[in-house]
């Protein structure tokens, strides 16, 4: 039980982000403080954590990413997981590269950073648990 | 014997009942009295007799008028709009008003405009109505030396002194503008705006004055600074909305604060005639003028009618504010920000980090949040008297005389107040666009915090 909670916590995690993101998007229409406080926010993001040197290596890190999950697809298979990962890979290289003319356009590519690092880690996650099985089914005594 | 004793019964019961049916007669009858002895305390005053209690310390005349009447609106059938010379302003329409606090908002009011219970009070109006309304409330309130005076005697009196704003038409009754609208301005242009933040004004969706079109604020101003749009974009911004330097511009909103920011811009950019609804979308429904639905379009002009910017000195940049920093003699940059943002206390918004205010600026009052502009304005949101503006900024230093800069966050609420100053005719005043956004951005400028050092 206190696994599922567990799990279940994680996945609310890896959404939280991008849930934000939409949140903020909404407001941004509705209220002037909200996009008052984007409009700062972008310029503040703009000149810390996405400088134009920042964009291409998160540009990089993520097209490395998406290369590395279709190959481990086509290496083990149908794996949702890994599926997954490339697909959320794919979107956050078209977010960036297509430069949306969104007011949380910034939040929205950390809300799919976010999802990008906790889908990393359901791999692992998925991987030792189907090793662990894999080893079980071996184990067993063939009656 | 049973029967005797259920008689007896009977019969105390009914005196019961008869003696208490008489003590409500008495008392009723006694409130009647008091009532009518209250009303019979309110006497009404001659011409003659107000002339010689004018100045006396024990005496206050009050106008229970309506704020644009005080201002110098002639209205309710009198020859000269205005107030009488040394009369202090408590609308009979502030009573009516719905807001948090009301009792002690308006008992304060009645403080700090001197009229206390010590003295004789005389409540002046031009209806018939307004003067016994707030006699009513001040009956309540404690005041036993009341008398009503009809200001339509004195305002037909050509020799008796009457004052009004020098540029008390900046801000207009919604009777006026719904003159304006019945008499199409005499079939010169004009064009009323309802002005909000966002496309989808809701304000303006719920209903507007008929044949206002919207404007959003985002149409003259852009971020992350928040300043006006450059000159050649406010001539478009113009050119959409079909306003010409000789258009008879009025603005509006459920918050006038956006109203009061284009206005200023428009004014920058040479509008010949800008006008503000006193009292806001609130003052139009309380006199329940017709309210529409539907959103009128923008309907465009080709030629604006002169270079923008035609009134620079309206508006001023950081270089400027700067030389009226050093110029502290002749100049003053004034804050129109809450105690609090001033002091460095808090910044006031969720998009400007920095807390202070520029290096050797004087607090000029403004209200309690970001958001609020009460030291200037009325319990129903209309101006505040300008002796009363005056003697707030007096004590703080400020000198009507001086050249002027007003400031605040982004330009709003100093925004208002340079209008208002505007209205009572301070001639040489400005607003610093930019204000603390601007200012606090580059971390060069001076920047002063807590509490100033009185010299």
């Amino acid at each position: 039980m206190i696994k599922r909670i567990f799990l279940f916590q994680v996945l609310l995690l890896q959404f939280s982000g991008i849930i934000f993101a939409i949140v903020l998007e909404e407001l941004s229409s509705e209220k002037m403080g909200v996009a008052r406080y984007l409009t700062f926010k972008k310029q503040e993001f703009e000149l810390g954590l996405f400088t134009p040197l920042n964009v291409q290596i998160f540009t990089f890190i993520m097209a490395a990413g998406a290369i590395i999950c279709i190959a481990l697809l086509i290496k083990k298979g149908r794996f949702m997981a890994i599926l997954f990962a490339a697909l959320i890979n794919m979107v956050g290289l078209l977010f960036i590269q297509l430069k949306l003319e969104l007011h949380a356009y910034h939040f929205f590519l950390i809300g799919l950073f976010i999802m990008i690092i906790v889908q990393y880690g359901w791999m692992i996650y998925f991987y030792y648990i189907n090793k662990h099985r894999d080893k079980e089914y071996r184990e067993k005594p063939n009656f | 014997m049973v029967l005797r004793r259920k008689a007896i019964l009977f019969l105390l019961l009914s005196c019961l009942l008869v003696l208490s049916a008489c003590s409500n007669v008495s008392k009723a009858s006694n409130q009647k009295g008091k009532k009518k002895e209250s009303t019979n305390q309110v006497q009404s005053m001659k011409t003659e007799d107000l002339k010689t209690k004018i100045g006396k310390n024990d005496w206050v005349i009050v106008d229970t008028r309506s704020n644009d009447a005080f201002n110098g609106w002639p209205l309710d059938g009198v020859q000269r709009g205005g107030h009488i010379k040394g009369a202090v302003d408590f609308s009979a329409n502030w009573l009516k008003v719905v807001v948090d606090q009301k009792e002690k908002k308006l008992t304060d009011t009645l403080k700090s405009k001197g009229i206390t219970s010590d003295k004789n009070v005389i409540l002046y109006d031009a209806n018939g109505k307004d003067a016994q309304t707030v006699a009513d409330f001040l009956n309540k309130e404690g005041f036993k030396k009341l008398f009503t005076y009809d200001v339509k005697d004195w305002a037909a009196n050509q020799n008796l002194a009457m004052e009004n704003y020098p540029n008390y038409e900046m801000l207009v009754p919604v009777s006026w503008v719904n003159d304006l609208s019945k008499n199409n301005n005499n079939g010169k242009p004009y064009k009323i705006f309802e002005a909000s933040w966002g496309d989808e004004a809701k304000d303006y969706k719920a209903g507007h004055i008929p044949g206002a079109v919207h404007i959003n604020t985002d149409e003259v101003e852009e971020g992350p600074v928040w300043n006006r749009l450059k000159d050649k974009e406010l001539e478009k911004f113009a050119l959409k909305n079909g306003i010409t330097t000789d258009t008879t511009v009025v603005l509006y909103g459920s918050d006038s604060m956006p109203a009061f920011r284009v206005a200023v811009i428009l004014k920058y950019m040479g509008v010949k005639d800008v006008r503000v609804v006193n009292g806001g979308f609130t003052a139009w429904k309380n006199a329940s003028y017709d309210v529409e639905t539907k959103a009128n379009s923008k309907e465009s002009v080709p030629a604006f009618g002169a270079v923008v910017p035609a009134n620079p000195g309206y508006i001023i940049d950081l270089p400027e504010a700067k030389e009226i920093l050093a110029n502290k003699d002749t100049s003053t940059l004034v804050d129109i920000r809450s105690w609090d943002e001033y002091i460095g206390k808090i910044s006031g918004y969720d998009y400007i980090k920095a807390k202070g205010r520029l290096a050797g600026a004087v607090w000029g009052h403004a209200g309690s949040d970001s958001g609020n502009l009460e030291d200037f304005r009325n319990i129903d949101n209309t101006m505040r008297s300008g002796a009363d503006i005056l003697a707030m900024w007096e004590k703080d230093g400020i000198k009507p005389e001086n050249k002027l800069a007003f400031y605040c966050g982004t330009g709003w609420r100093a925004a208002e107040v340079l209008f208002y100053a505007d209205v009572l005719g301070l001639k040489n005043i400005a607003l610093y666009d930019g204000g603390w956004n601007e200012w606090s951005m580059n971390s060069s400028n001076p920047v002063e915090k807590g509490e100033p050092n009185k010299k």
